[in-house]
């Protein structure tokens, strides 16, 4: 078994595991660190101030070095150089590895899922069946139409070509002009690559199979793999993967002891334990397995999502109270869910009437009927809700209370202003980089006043970076991040006290954080390690017994052993055979075969045996004790003949020799040895 | 050999009050708990006496499994957990849970007397049993206990609808409860994996018959109803308010809006419109065109079907009414039924099957005058029939069939002659075993499954070994030795030495020895004569196991990997040494040898006397 690295950044998981010589993606995130590079560009129909800036001019320009006199796509703003195009994105996958040869992407949940498009881009034959949650599949659908149509919006504000970025003369000119050490643009800006189109989208999802929770997926005869919920968002799962499973046995339930014949490994990802809106985080299956794979962590271990929820409200509750507006730069599924409630739960308690949330994007109706659909998804005790016939979330009721308003349009152009917005009001929206969508006109209306204020509670991106090119600005600005994963604390004691695993795989980046223990073996990995993953010893196989007689077993009172419980024993002669996975052993039903086979054990009692032997007919005996260092009686060695040298038996404490040229004899001596004497088995 | 044992308490050779009791490896599974429509005593209920004559059933039951919320099919529920008593796990899925409360309500005000209170079960008793259901998802494996687990499959029907698959321990067992295997306007088609079960129990409502394709049975439908409405008829369609009720409200709808019909459409059940609410909550059990456009437009809304108020019974002109319930044997249906009968220009469509003994059963068989509460009504009305039942035909059945690959069939909610016919098709065609157990009547069926055992790897691998290079049908012979070790309900084949060192038993040897002595006036003996010798009288026959012979050295020799050792000593006696149970081998070896040294000294005695006879004697 081995793991390829493929991110860099523990919350941008993505691995390649092969098992038993097939390869399996695990998620395929898109990464967005570099969108703080680029300068916002609002919705057509808004007046974009960020156009007027200066192109870049390259003072190095002359005829000679055939560089450009000024850069379209590159602005200076605040002294910072930002990129002036529509969005591009690059990939996590490398050119080091085929990625058509991969059989199975598992993916975790809706924000590790907006790269895939991408990848069947890019590989013609990849035909990889993609294995994912109902409600990752339809929000993942959502965010990708979404971030689609941003982008085409972008384009029809403004026209760029990219000759720029082929050319690392034009870099090195920009670098020793902006007296900059190496400028981080520079390091992705050759791999960027257009927003995927909607072809590619579907061309994706035609790849999908559907699971659900606790649903046993037989990926490949001997790899089975299940989604976990992992308490996160809506249809979040950890993968847990069992690995040389007998295929026949559907599933061999965990019998009373802790041994079992396959191993198994958890892809762990987003993991919340706190109480929110979806099934509840399950890891009872996890508890001592082979391999754990951690990633997406809490990115700040100093958050309580609790406490920063109270101080969210107060801040709301201030800036409303000063008659101003709040914008909240967010996600356009997952937290906004329960955001809504909690805030009309809020404002019911304080008496703040009439607010309004609005919440813009072009997916926002679609996504609140998804939510209100997902009710095989929710807690327990929204899933009551819907059993009675009510939507699990409050949606449809805020938006008849007019509470909640939604505004699919994805334009919101300056005609349509901030004046239609009815105050007081909370405005949910994105992107929460600030570079695109409906966010971006909308800071640009509110931040002259500064009794509005916006507020972060993504902690993605640095909110000054975020802001900067929006400088100055008057509204109030917070930073109230609500991250709800697992932080160092919460895993340290789920690994140590609950889970154990054998081996625990994880970012070197987590290493310094986690608690040693020596039962644990811990791997950790940097970008484009491919590690190879110890092997874990099989204890058993399992098989079939197919006897038809009566097995005879023998109960063994276990003075010696130190489990009081008794056990029995029994001897089994039989084909063994393997069919289907599974090892069958039947009854030999060939007489002939048939032997009388046994295996001795123990001591001989020599006075019985040779009470045995006279009793046979044996008289005569000439007995010998042999001289040996063991003065011990029981010990001793043996030397009995009959008839001169007719038969001669020598008995040791582990082995007794019968010399006899006559079988009849030697056959009764044998009887006489194995009566009530030595143990058979 | 072990055994499933299959009581139908219900639905055995009959439809209605589906009730299934199975024991499988030692655990008691009811599969469904419906009742009866066509009586309205205790008869109604499955009879709960045969588990347990009184006291409640817990002890008795380990686990019920209910498949959808037909009537039907959960019926009984209440009854059977608060008025008879079962507090073990109950299982449905997620849409049944939310649905199958609204219909034992509705059917509780329906047969609950108005005067004595008198009724099955109280509101009450829905809400505690209720409480005590988990609620399952598709796919999703529930442990139910050690080694015992089920899976919910897809079964179309109605919403919610879900085969089960069973496994305890080793057996296998999946119940079909109702199904669909063509997709509608709202449902999808049933699907199971080809999961081999050891008994399938399925149902066989319309095991005989094949049917004509939907969208021709929807054209005919939409023709009559449009002939019946444009002569200013009334149109009556009896339909349960959750199920067919949908799929015919859909297909009304548009169609009405393709053909710019304006007639008013009503919707009368003594359940609220709520009922719709719940596709919408349940998208993802509807079917793909639905899931995937849900969050552009809910199907489920319908503009131009209006709830039923009692005063429009009176209205003139034509009309489409769809009323509850679907087999006319009590509330808005018989009582609409009753009202419009009478007129001929009136029409009644029952799209569904009618159980026996009620009004609608007795009208698709040609009773034509009915008496209600002493007043004689004849029926001149146009009465249809039109399958919209989401049951599976013969084809249907047969594929689910082919799709699971059971070991065996058992037929159940059908009637008698039905299942005959589909029986003769299993067995003639799927070369399955079929059978149609009567309600009482306990099958058994044996299952040939071995006993789990785990396997020490190394028995395994030694095994793999001494078999290396011996070709198929010898490795078929070869035996395998072990030694079971049963601790802890857990049985372990481990290799006898294994065994023995983890028990802390010394093994003892037994060795047997024949040792021939050579004359001293002869040249030793080769082994690779032996070696001959012993091939030919070892191996030539060709019944016989063949035996393996290597020579090790110049004077040592081993057959059976160090079962017999054949060596000559120093002084050049033979001595031939076997272990335990190998005593045939041994006494055949040892005479071999001892003839064949006979004959060797014999001759190399008149080699002997030639020799001196040659040369001069020294003496």
């Amino acid at each position: 078994m081995r793991l390829y690295c493929l991110s860099d950044d523990p919350n941008l998981p993505c691995f390649i595991l092969t098992i038993n010589g097939r390869s399996i993606l695990l998620d395929f995130p898109l990464p967005i660190d570099h969108l703080l590079d680029y300068l916002p560009i609002p919705s057509p129909g808004c007046l974009n101030r960020f156009s007027s800036l200066p192109k870049y001019k390259l003072l190095s320009y002359n005829k000679e070095n055939n560089l450009p006199q000024q850069i379209n796509e590159l602005r200076l703003l605040h002294n910072q150089l930002y990129i002036y195009s529509p969005i591009e994105f690059y990939t996590l996958d490398s050119n080091q590895y085929d990625f058509s040869l991969i059989d199975i992407i598992l993916i975790s949940n809706y924000e590790t899922f907006l790269g895939l498009p991408y990848l069947f881009k890019k590989y013609k034959n990849l035909h990889a069946q993609i294995y994912l949650t109902e409600p990752t599949y339809r929000f993942g659908q959502q965010l990708m139409y979404e971030m689609v149509a941003y982008v085409e919006q972008q384009s029809k504000m403004i026209q760029t070509n990219n000759e720029w970025k082929y050319d690392s003369n034009i870099f090195d000119a920009i670098e020793e002009q902006q007296k900059d050490k190496k400028l981080k643009l520079f390091s992705y800006a050759q791999k960027l690559m257009p927003c995927y189109s909607m072809e590619y989208v579907d061309k994706c999802l035609s790849h999908v199979t559907i699971v659900h929770f606790n649903e046993q997926i037989d990926l490949y005869s001997s790899i089975r793999a299940s989604a976990i919920s992992s308490g996160y968002c809506l249809g979040s799962c950890n993968w847990q993967l069992d690995i040389n499973v007998n295929h026949n046995q559907t599933s061999k339930i965990e019998t009373s002891s802790s041994q079992s014949n396959h191993s198994s490994l958890i892809y762990m990802s987003s993991s919340t334990t706190l109480d929110t809106y979806s099934t509840k985080f399950n890891y009872d299956s996890f508890i001592n397995c082979d391999y754990l794979l951690l990633s997406n962590l809490c990115l700040s271990s100093a958050i309580d999502a609790s406490i920063n929820a109270n101080e969210l409200t107060i801040k709301i509750g201030n800036i409303l109270n000063d008659h101003g507006s709040v914008l909240i730069p967010c996600s356009s599924t997952g937290l906004v869910y329960h955001m809504f409630e909690f805030l009309t739960n809020y404002f019911e308690q304080t008496n703040l009437l009439n607010i309004h949330m609005y919440f813009i994007s072009p997916i926002s109706n679609a996504n609140l009927s998804i939510s209100n659909a997902m009710s095989e998804w929710v807690t327990e005790q929204r899933q009551i809700a819907s059993f009675s016939g009510t939507p699990p979330f409050k949606h449809n009721e805020l938006i008849k209370s007019k509470c909640l308003i939604t505004i699919s349009s994805d334009r919101l152009d300056d005609t349509e202003t901030l004046i239609n917005f009815e105050q007081p009001s909370i405005i949910f929206t994105g992107h929460t980089s600030l570079r695109f969508g409906p966010i971006v006109q909308l800071i640009e209306k509110m931040k002259t006043s500064s009794s509005n204020g916006i507020i972060f509670i993504d902690n993605q991106y640095s909110y000054i970076d975020a802001l900067k090119p929006y400088q100055p600005i008057n509204m109030k600005c917070f930073y109230i991040p609500i991250d709800t994963r697992l932080n160092f604390s919460q895993i340290n004691i789920l690994l140590n006290d609950k889970i154990r695993p054998k081996n625990l795989i994880l970012h070197e980046n987590y290493f310094n954080d986690i608690i040693k223990n020596d039962k644990i073996n811990i791997l950790s990995y940097r970008k484009y390690d491919n590690i190879k993953l110890p092997s874990i010893n099989r204890y058993f196989i399992n098989g079939q017994l197919n006897i038809k007689s009566d097995i005879k077993p023998k109960l063994i009172s276990s003075s010696s052993s130190s489990s009081s419980s008794n056990l029995a024993i029994a001897s089994i002669h039989g084909h063994l055979d393997m069919c289907d996975y599974v090892y069958d052993i039947n009854e030999i039903d060939n007489e002939n075969i048939k032997q009388n086979n046994f295996i001795t054990y123990g001591k001989i009692d020599i006075d019985k045996f040779l009470i045995n032997l006279s009793k046979s007919g044996l008289f005569g005996l000439e007995i010998k004790y042999l001289n040996e260092y063991d003065n011990e009686q029981s010990n001793r060695s043996v030397e009995i003949k009959y008839n001169q040298d007719a038969a001669k038996i020598i008995v040791h404490s582990k082995q007794t020799d019968i010399q006899c040229n006559d079988p009849l004899l030697m056959n009764k001596i044998r009887d006489a040895l194995l009566m009530d004497n030595i143990g058979t088995l | 050999m072990s055994e499933i044992r299959i009581l139908p308490l219900g639905a055995g050779q009959d439809v209605g009050r589906s009730c299934i009791l199975i024991t499988m490896g030692g655990k008691n599974i009811m599969l469904d708990c419906g009742l009866h429509m066509g009586f309205h005593d205790d008869r109604r209920f499955p009879d709960f006496s045969i588990i347990c004559k009184d006291g409640p059933l817990t002890p008795y039951i380990h686990c019920v499994i209910i498949s959808h919320f037909h009537l039907d099919h959960c019926g009984a529920l209440p009854y059977m957990t608060e008025v008879v008593g079962y507090n073990g796990p109950l299982y449905m899925t997620y849409p049944t849970k939310a649905i199958c409360p609204l219909l034992l309500e509705d059917f509780r005000k329906v047969t609950t007397d108005k005067t004595t209170q008198q009724g099955p079960y109280t509101t009450e008793d829905i809400k505690n049993c209720m409480k005590k259901v988990i609620p399952v998802s598709l796919g999703q494996t529930v442990k139910v206990d050690t080694d015992f687990e089920i899976k919910a499959y897809y079964a179309g029907h109605v919403l919610g609808a879900a085969m089960f698959h069973i496994r305890v321990g080793q057996q296998t067992l999946v119940y079909t409860g109702d199904f669909n295997t063509t997709a509608d306007r709202h449902l999808g088609s049933a699907h199971i994996d080809r999961c081999r079960p050891d008994v399938l129990i399925t149902e066989s409502t319309y095991g005989s018959t094949v049917r004509d394709s939907r969208r021709a049975r929807e054209r005919d439908f939409m023709a009559k109803v449009v002939d019946c409405v444009r002569t200013g008829g009334k149109v009556l369609v009896p339909v349960f308010a959750v199920g067919r009720a949908q799929e015919l409200c859909i297909l009304l709808e548009t169609y009405l809006e393709r053909m710019n019909l304006n007639v008013p459409i009503y919707f009368a059940s003594g359940l609220s419109e709520k009922v719709n609410t719940y596709y919408s909550l349940f998208v993802s059990w509807t079917n793909e065109k639905i899931q995937s456009t849900f969050h552009q437009k809910n199907i489920f809304d319908f503009k131009h079907i209006k709830p039923w108020d009692r005063s429009y019974v009176e209205q003139p002109g034509a009309m489409i009414v769809f009323a509850s319930p679907g087999m006319l044997h009590a509330g808005y249906s018989l009582h609409l039924f009753k009202k419009w009968a009478p007129d001929e220009k009136n029409m009644i469509i029952i799209p569904g099957y009618c159980v026996a003994n009620t009004v609608g059963s007795k009208l698709l068989l040609g009773q034509r005058r009915f008496l209600f509460d002493g007043k004689e009504i004849e029926a001149k009305m146009q009465v249809h029939y039109m399958s919209f039942s989401a049951h599976a035909d013969a084809k249907g059945i047969t594929q689910l069939i082919r799709q699971c690959q059971p070991s065996n069939v058992v037929l159940v909610h059908g009637e008698d002659l039905v299942m005959d016919f589909l029986r003769g098709r299993v067995q003639d065609e799927l070369k399955i075993p079929c059978f149609k157990p009567a309600n009482g009547e306990t099958i058994i069926i044996q299952t040939p499954h071995g006993v789990p055992v785990d396997i020490e790897p190394g028995l395994v691998q030694q095994l793999k070994e001494e078999t290396a290079d011996v070709n198929r049908s010898e490795k078929r012979t070869k035996q395998m030795r072990g030694t079971l070790i049963i601790k802890d309900g857990r049985l372990r084949l481990v290799r006898p030495s294994t065994a023995m060192n983890e028990l802390g038993l010394v093994h003892h040897a037994v060795q047997f020895h024949s040792r021939f002595s050579s004359t001293t006036n002869i040249r030793p003996i080769q082994l690779i004569s032996l070696i001959e010798l012993l091939e030919r009288k070892l191996n030539s026959n060709d019944n016989e196991i063949k035996h393996r012979i290597i020579l090790i050295s110049d004077n040592l020799l081993h057959i059976d990997n160090q079962q017999l050792r054949v060596s000559i000593e120093s002084n050049g006696d033979i001595d031939i040494a076997w272990t335990l149970n190998n005593e045939l081998l041994g006494q055949q070896v040892s005479s071999y040898i001892k003839s064949f040294i006979d004959q060797y000294t014999s001759t190399a005695n008149v080699i002997t006397i030639s020799d001196s006879a040659a040369s001069p004697d020294p003496m």
